[in-house]
């Protein structure tokens, strides 16, 4: 009866939408006040007309402040234009920005489509134009007005909530998290700092009438390359009261899940204070800060290594740059730039101009490499590599290598455990697309782990009510039972039938509804489930 | 379907004077502007845009554009409805871009592999069924139709101009987005009489 009135309503309000009958509205309005199903139309209606309703947030003092900050920069003439693909409209209202860009993106949209479809059959790599990330509209900050910029992501990496990856301009006091990534920010002029996976910093800014800038480590490692023209420097990391102030040089510090710090330098000198007193630490010098103890020693040599892989070529901190992607099919290839290591793919990575060597490497696959030239004006790059398997090596080791788990190095990869709790601890933060990155690093790197297997109904639920993601959902469920299922199978049946449920999948889900009856005839969903069988049933 | 009141008047005389102090670039005046627009602009660029952090930068794009178009201002109509059609224009103008883009890259790689490329910004639903949470399961033509129609006001001919599409083809849109709307509200109340699975 209520869905029929409301049907009715429905019709009659389509006949008086652009029609000004007050009798009308009025007699629809009076319905509506008894009939939920009118009222939840109207109540979505109503949200559509409340554009400007209530009072200016932070996000929004957020955005004024960087609308402010471009257009400051535009006016003086020391900002590199928004990057292609991001014209304003083209119609009379635009004003003196509209001509040149627009000139611009219709030739940088149609060399991407040319090039992309005609390289990718030539050479197994195409270049081109990089597919549009969201447009950058503060860029690179002023000599005299410094502030952070992305320049490397490699994963998922989360700037106040939301996913960002290089190229970026980072507002001051922003909080950066790397999750199962890494990434590297730039402080123009003073800094360049390298975030390991599960990092939190965040980009303090100097107190007024200062420039002793300072980067608080929360959680995690943090690895800095003080630039040479900053000497002396007035740039710290800090973690509570402990204040690691670089005097010329290239360290790191680290906070534990215990809350414990270290500080390890590589170059020049650190002076290191805090609750304690103060100690000056050289090259080769690291310093434990917890609990009593705190006593400079030699600088563990793996550390050291790990710190060096950090930090990728110094020429990545000239700026400006272009953004290059780094893309590979399929993806989590060790990709290389100019030699070094900067991520596993995909990657972002902002590279001065000049000539490039890039580098991609997947086990079971072909190495490939391309060197490239960047010229100063180009803002983006899109280098795609296409991995085919391998077919030099001989059946049996190929199988070899499939069969055995991924090399596993402790200096370089984090247990299974640390993955699971580090995917826990985002799931509690409530950062959703990060804990999905973790679950899947921790697949990607301990294949053959209990934890792989397990984690994939975590992974399905996450995807199908936190992400969105219905059909990555129900694969991660079908894997698990592929996999033999386990004490979990119930919930990834269950899962799963929710999963094709919301694909709009009927039949399959019929089918996936018996087998969990068959399976489960007493579960806890059983019930609820038999009605939705025959409803399918019925239908 | 009443127009919106700010579509009804023309502009006032204070809003052309600040119009034009933001045309001579006086700082004050630029930021009592953005002040006024900022958060209209990002509500609108949020309707019309499915992914959140495409949507901020829209909004900025936008509320540059606003900012440099100050001259042509005209009191043809309120200052509201001038940003609006800026808005709407940059926001619509960077997503056919992207969809574009996307579409190119699509065929060449798995859908993992662009969702990687393009990451979309995911925003914790409470399951209910709010006007954003509708909004995102409309394909993106209908969202746009129905975001111009019902939030802005636009008559069809002028969204027909503004999508570069057939009228013909806007009403379609809209008669299709509002089936939808109800198909939902019924789905919602049937699921909470049952007590169903999701």
């Amino acid at each position: 009866m209520m869905h029929e009135q409301y049907d009715q309503w429905a019709a009659a309000r389509d006949r008086l939408e652009d029609v000004r009958d007050p009798a009308g509205d009025e007699q629809l309005g009076q319905v509506a006040k008894e009939n939920p199903l009118c009222q939840r139309e109207l109540d979505i209606f109503a949200e559509l007309d409340e554009f400007d309703s209530g009072d200016v947030d932070g996000d929004d003092r957020a955005a004024i402040d960087r609308v402010m900050s471009a257009l400051e920069r535009h006016q003086d003439r020391r900002v590199v234009p928004l990057r292609p693909g991001t014209a304003p409209p083209s119609d009379e209202d635009a004003s003196q920005l509209a001509a040149p860009r627009r000139k611009r993106i219709a030739w940088t949209v149609g060399l991407a489509a040319a090039a992309c479809v005609g390289a990718f059959f030539a050479t197994r790599t195409w270049e081109t134009e990089a597919p549009a990330q969201s447009p950058v509209a503060v860029t690179s900050p002023s000599k005299d007005e410094p502030g952070w910029r992305m320049t490397l992501s490699s994963g998922t990496v989360v700037v106040d909530g939301q996913d960002v990856h290089a190229g970026r301009a980072l507002t001051m006091g922003s909080a950066l998290e790397t999750g199962a990534g890494r990434a590297c920010v730039v402080l123009q002029g003073v800094a360049a700092a390298c975030l390991d996976a599960t990092t939190t910093v965040r980009m303090n800014p100097p107190a007024e009438g200062s420039q002793a800038y300072a980067l608080e480590v929360v959680q995690g490692t943090v690895v800095v390359d003080v630039l040479e023209r900053h000497q002396p420097s007035s740039f710290s990391l800090t973690s509570g009261s402990l204040r690691a102030r670089a005097m010329g040089t290239f360290y790191g510090l680290e906070v534990g899940a215990d809350h414990s710090k270290r500080v390890a330098v590589l170059e020049g000198r650190v002076e290191v204070t805090g609750a304690i007193s103060s100690a000056v630490l050289t090259p080769g010098q690291e310093l434990l800060a917890s609990g009593e103890g705190r006593e400079a020693e030699a600088i563990d040599s793996e550390r050291a290594e790990r710190y060096r892989m950090l930090v990728p070529s110094r020429r990545l901190w000239e700026q400006p740059g272009t953004l290059l992607r780094i893309q590979t099919k399929p993806v989590g290839a060790t990709v290389r730039l100019d030699g070094h290591v900067v991520g596993i793919s995909p990657v972002m990575v902002v590279a001065p101009a000049g000539a490039h060597t890039a580098g991609v490497r997947l086990d079971g696959h072909e190495s490939r490499t391309l060197t490239f030239e960047l010229s100063k004006d180009e803002r983006d790059r899109f280098l795609p590599f296409l991995l085919e398997p391998d077919q030099g090596s001989e059946p049996s080791t190929t199988r070899q290598k499939a069969q055995e788990p991924r090399r596993e190095d402790p200096a370089s990869d984090p247990s299974a455990a640390d993955l699971l709790q580090q995917a826990r601890q985002l799931m509690s933060a409530g950062q959703w697309s990060s804990a999905a990155a973790a679950y899947r690093e921790l697949r990607r790197v301990h294949p053959n782990s209990a934890e792989a297997k397990t984690v994939l109904v975590a992974l399905g639920q996450l995807q199908l009510d936190r992400l969105g993601q219905p059909a990555a959902a129900k694969r991660s469920f079908s894997a698990y039972l592929a996999a033999g299922g386990g004490a979990l199978s119930q919930e990834a049946r269950f899962g799963k039938i929710r999963a094709l449920r919301k694909l709009g999948a009927k039949t399959a889900e019929a089918t996936a509804i018996r087998e969990f009856l068959d399976k489960h005839p007493d579960g806890l969903d059983a019930a609820a489930l038999r009605r939705r069988l025959a409803e399918l049933d019925g239908s | 379907m009443t127009m919106p009141q700010h579509y009804e008047t023309m502009a006032s005389e204070p809003d052309l004077e600040l119009m034009r102090r933001v045309a001579k670039r006086e700082t004050t005046a630029q930021r009592q502007l953005v002040e006024r627009l900022v958060r209209r602009v990002r509500k609108l660029s949020r309707l019309l845009l499915e992914d959140a952090a495409e949507a901020e930068d829209a909004a900025q794009l936008s509320l540059l554009e606003i900012l440099q178009s100050a001259s042509s201002f005209r009191n043809t109509g309120p200052l509201e409805a001038w940003a609006d059609r800026i808005t709407v224009r940059t926001t619509l103008r960077l997503a056919r871009q992207l969809r574009a883009q996307r579409g190119v890259f699509e065929r060449f790689t798995e859908g993992e592999t662009v969702r990687q490329l393009f990451p979309k910004s995911q925003v914790d639903r409470a399951g209910s069924l709010d006007l954003e949470h509708f909004l995102e399961r409309l394909p993106s033509a209908r969202r746009e139709a129905f975001v111009l129609k019902y939030g802005l006001g636009y008559s069809v001919e002028e969204i027909a101009s503004i999508t570069q599409v057939p009228t013909g083809t806007v009403k379609d849109r809209l008669i299709m987005a509002k089936r939808k709307l109800r198909e939902m509200i019924h789905r919602e109340a049937l699921v909470a009489k049952k007590g169903s699975l999701s």
